[in-house]
């Protein structure tokens, strides 16, 4: 499934596979000691991540339980982002902290809801600024998956790609912070403003074909780093 | 249920990321999470998404908050009410429409339940029902529709500057290029040339203006 996509137009043309030979061979050393040092930023990083961060996660079973010192650390941390993104968003200042408090209270409501096997706090907690962006400002419904829907086609993973779908957010996290800035770039202006693709054209003067192949790259470019059986 | 196969014709990459975002719009977000519903590849791909949301968002500069923010939302804690886990949503075992496209016709799902929406007839062997949008969706010129389409019935559709998108949901349609089957999505719909296959066929409909994003996203990408 989905391989069609990732696999390169030509890859079974004997010259396209020489050539990726030769170059990988060129570059395998270099490559290996890029690898190396990566992983050991990466390592390096997520240790002092790991330091820094709260696990939200934990946090929020707490607010589950009606822990109202767990929600005042969870709102200091994530109001001000969720005020933040939402101004990026393109909502206007006077409805930015309305739209905080909305977020905020369906965290409190619905926090029991919340389930670590299959979303990340972040993840979550974006989701519910983005629904309730759409109904606040933009005053539209936000029609979603119900994944325990009986009727839904089922994907009958495997316990290791199970876990690689409970591991995803913080796959994401790493292959974000490998792309190169230019298309980390890209994607995350994909993300605010309601941006057409004409609007990210303009703003950098790039022309439209180069912004969507480029988003199109960004986006092949971070699945590639997730791994095929993303 | 008659799908066992996953759909070959999913949306693009940058499609399900505008969905996942946010960026776009009710109609076609209605049509992309339906079509999710029955794949659970672009499933995998739309999260893919909605973690990147969430890594941005907690990587957000902060944008300080008022004092009173705070202490009104602290102070409307005590009286909200709080939601257990939603309880499983109730399907029949004949139905064939999923969520959210079954909220939007008052929770009819199965061929009986759907039997008595109320349809319109618009062409021999064709009915639609209208779904109703938002009145903001509506006011950019989107629109959606359930469509009904007798075994070997063409499908008529009226000339528009909009652009179209349809998503089967049971049976199939197919034109001189391709066969789509439940949970395929086309925006191949020229009005001449698509027909429904030796069974009735149910497909949302959707209909949004030149600009929007499914007009610049939409893309047909095998994913078989």
């Amino acid at each position: 499934m989905g391989q069609a996509e990732t696999i390169p137009a030509g890859y079974n043309c004997p010259f396209f596979q020489a050539s990726q030979y030769i170059a990988r061979a060129l570059h395998g050393k270099t490559m290996l000691c890029a690898s190396i040092m990566r992983q050991a930023s990466t390592t390096a990083q997520r240790a002092d991540i790991a330091a820094e961060t709260p696990d939200w996660g934990g946090v929020l079973t707490r607010v589950a339980a009606q822990d109202k010192a767990a929600f005042g650390s969870l709102y200091d941390y994530f109001a001000p982002r969720i005020k933040g993104w939402s101004l990026k968003m393109g909502a206007p200042a006077s409805k930015a902290e309305d739209i905080v408090q909305d977020v905020m209270l369906q965290i409190w409501r619905r926090a029991a809801q919340f389930d670590p096997a299959r979303a990340d706090a972040g993840t979550w907690i974006f989701a519910i600024t983005r629904n309730r962006y759409i109904d606040l400002v933009r005053q539209e419904k936000r029609p979603e998956i119900a994944l325990d829907d009986p009727v839904i086609v089922s994907d009958e993973a495997t316990p290791e790609e199970a876990l690689r779908d409970r591991e995803r957010a913080d796959r994401v996290a790493e292959a974000l912070a490998q792309l190169p800035e230019a298309q980390r770039a890209i994607i995350r202006q994909s993300y605010f403003a309601e941006l057409t693709q004409q609007e990210i054209a303009t703003q950098d003067g790039l022309p439209l074909g180069t912004v969507k192949s480029r988003l199109r790259l960004a986006f092949g470019r971070l699945r590639e780093l997730l791994g095929d059986a993303v | 249920m008659s799908c066992s196969a996953t759909p070959k014709h999913c949306p693009s990459q940058e499609c399900l990321l505008s969905y996942a975002n946010g960026c776009m719009g009710e109609a076609e977000s209605l049509l992309i999470a339906t079509h999710l519903a029955f794949c659970p590849h672009c499933r995998k791909l739309a999260h893919i998404g909605e973690c990147v949301g969430g890594k941005l968002m907690t990587e957000t500069a902060a944008v300080p908050v008022s004092d009173a923010c705070r202490s009104k939302l602290f102070a409307a804690l005590d009286g909200a009410d709080t939601e257990a886990k939603p309880a499983q949503s109730h399907a029949s075992p004949e139905c064939f429409i999923p969520e959210p496209l079954r909220g939007y016709l008052g929770g009819a799902g199965c061929k009986s339940g759907v039997k008595q929406l109320a349809w319109e007839q618009t062409a021999a062997g064709q009915r639609e029902y209208k779904l109703k949008l938002t009145s903001c969706c509506q006011r950019r010129g989107a629109d959606a529709r359930l469509v009904m389409l007798e075994a070997n019935s063409a499908l008529t559709l009226p000339a528009t500057q909009h652009r179209r998108a349809l998503l089967v949901l049971c049976g199939s349609l197919a034109n001189a290029e391709a066969t789509y089957q439940t949970g395929d999505i086309t925006c191949a719909v020229a009005p001449d040339g698509m027909k429904a296959g030796t069974e009735n066929c149910f497909a949302l409909l959707v209909t949004t203006p030149p600009k929007s994003w499914l007009h610049k996203f939409l893309r047909k990408i095998s994913c078989g």
